[in-house]
């Protein structure tokens, strides 16, 4: 049988012998077909995932018969939407102001590494001289692990808040530089030399010419930087008495055997880092991939 | 001394990493170039054709010698020295227009006379309909065509090609060879070709070059005059490339 794609067989649904001639064949947009499309395979991706945490959730509690209840996906529902304005018990806040406070912090170290990593990763990307040079701490800070850097943070910045908010720029911004270096780096030779004769200055160099054309590296840079980030900053906020966010929230919960609320937790963290990956980011990436022409057609 | 002037030009690259070894690309050339010349430089693959035209572009410095360009030595690249590329290179991102627009702004073109300036440069090359296509839709004769609109805009006084139009079918590079020789003879700019094809070196110069094998070196040059016929049929042109062809070494790689 032949082989007909399905955007081959939309279009030849539509062909007559008139628009033959004309050279094209016009058709409604399909604009709500697409979105509904993601929408569905997105539907069926949590669905997915829904159902592997209930299997988890069936072997421990119906075969294995644990001590302790295993939370089902159900039950953490339930419970994150039992919390929005009443208060986790014993931390006073409910579970709106933990996560506000949650992603201020990641707003805040996250805006700072994405603007000192795009700059520094620029100028090592483009500076070959500096790059030899600058590489190596970028790459030493790089290999410390999330966590080890709360000792850092705590003899730097004492506990709270600025500690936490100092190792997840720190996690962050490494990644980011690496990643818009590396970037720059792969910028073609033929394109920097036009620019080049056509007498760029440094500005135009990097704003109109190196930058977007490392556009899909920054992004996937921020991409990783901000997952890092967001793992990160629960880590810190269980380990440096930060007080509230969805971190300490969740250790408090554990530390009184809620299991039930910290899974709740672990619903909206898994929430918010699915919307930032595959809403936010991946939009971005298709616009710059489509401005870049990398994607087919138009 | 012409405006383009390479005085006793060498040129060497490393040949590995450990940088023991290096090859003599360019040896000991000499050539001056007036303002206003076409100058093709053939040669076999290899020979420093393109390391030549880089030599003048500023975007390398020779190894001895002197490349200088209206009489002071080139020390980088300079929107005086337009190139256009064997690659493609445009910014993908960009429209046609905005592609043009941005040689301007480096230019400092106030930005209110910048797209009147392209669109003209657009008109001679004959792309003013796709004026607002980004590069991607355009077929690789439309990409040189907006690099050459590129450089008009620029109002280069030395246009550098480096083999612009290798990578395009027959048909479309004797329409572009037509048209560089129809805006050579508008704007009597200075345009320094780098090209392999013989035939297309006869069609379009009034002075060819030719080099040696690697390590490059002029053979001997050819004037030609503008009026003189063109036809590859012709007495003239026959008898030229009979010349050249009993000149023209084997690429250095053949052996």
């Amino acid at each position: 049988m032949t082989i007909r794609s399905s955007n081959d067989r939309r279009i030849a649904e539509h062909i007559s012998d008139e628009n033959l001639e004309s050279g094209y064949v016009q058709m409604s947009s399909a604009f709500w077909q697409n979105l509904g499309k993601t929408a569905i395979t997105f539907i069926l991706g949590i669905v997915v995932t829904l159902l592997i945490w209930q299997c988890l959730a069936w072997y421990c509690n119906d075969i294995k018969d644990l001590a302790m209840s295993f939370p089902t996906p159900a039950e953490s529902i339930g419970y994150v939407l039992g919390h929005i304005d009443i208060d986790i018990y014993g931390t006073g806040r409910n579970i709106m102001e933990h996560t506000v406070a949650s992603l201020k912090r990641l707003a805040i170290a996250f805006s700072l590494a994405a603007v000192v990593g795009i700059i520094g990763g620029s100028i090592l990307g483009y500076y070959t001289k500096i790059y030899s040079v600058g590489i190596v701490p970028v790459t030493v800070f790089q290999s410390i692990p999330g966590l080890a850097w709360v000792p850092i943070a705590l003899l730097l910045f004492g506990l709270g808040d600025d500690a936490a908010v100092f190792i997840i720029f720190a996690v962050s911004c490494t990644v980011i530089t690496l990643n818009v270096a590396g970037g720059i780096r792969m910028v073609p030779q033929v394109i920097i030399r036009a620019a080049g004769m056509m007498g760029a200055t440094r500005s135009i160099m990097f704003i109109k010419v190196l930058i977007p054309y490392a556009l899909v590296s920054i992004i996937n840079g921020l991409r990783v930087g901000l997952g890092s980030a967001w793992r990160v900053l629960i880590a810190a906020e269980m380990l440096i008495g930060t007080g509230i966010g969805l971190g300490s929230a969740m250790e408090f919960l554990r530390d009184n055997l809620d299991y039930v609320g910290a899974f709740g937790c672990i619903v909206i963290i898994c929430a918010i880092g699915l919307f930032i990956d595959k809403v936010l980011f991946s939009s971005i990436e298709k616009y710059a991939r489509h401005k870049l022409g990398l994607e087919e057609g138009y | 001394m012409g405006q383009i002037a390479l005085s006793n030009v060498s040129k060497a690259y490393y040949t590995s990493r450990k940088k023991d070894e290096a090859r003599i690309v360019l040896k000991d050339v000499n050539i001056d170039i007036e303002k206003g010349e076409f100058v093709s430089l053939i040669g076999p693959s290899g020979c420093g054709k393109t390391t030549m035209l880089n030599l003048i572009a500023g975007f390398e410095g020779p190894t001895l010698g002197e490349v200088r360009f209206n009489g002071n030595p080139i020390e980088g690249t300079s929107p005086e020295r337009g190139v256009v590329f064997q690659e493609f290179s445009l910014l993908p991102w960009f429209s046609v227009l905005s592609n043009i627009n941005l040689a301007l702004e480096c230019k400092n073109v106030p930005e209110k006379e910048r797209s009147a300036i392209s669109m003209k440069a657009l008109e001679t090359v004959g792309m003013e309909n796709f004026a607002d296509y980004r590069p991607n839709l355009l077929s690789g004769g439309m990409k040189q065509r907006v690099a050459i609109a590129r450089l008009l805009a620029m109002d280069s006084e030395v246009f550098l090609m480096d083999e612009p139009f290798s990578a395009l079918d027959e048909q479309t590079r004797a329409k572009l060879d037509n048209d560089i020789v129809r805006i050579w003879k508008e704007k009597r700019k200075t345009v320094v070709f780098v090209t392999h094809s013989i035939d297309e070196a006869l069609l379009v110069s009034t002075r060819i070059i030719l080099l040696s094998k690697s390590p490059g070196e002029v053979i001997k040059e050819w004037k030609l005059d503008e009026k003189l016929n063109r036809d590859p049929m012709s007495y003239d042109m026959i008898k030229i490339k009979k010349e050249i062809l009993a000149l023209m070494p084997t690429c250095s790689c053949s052996n």
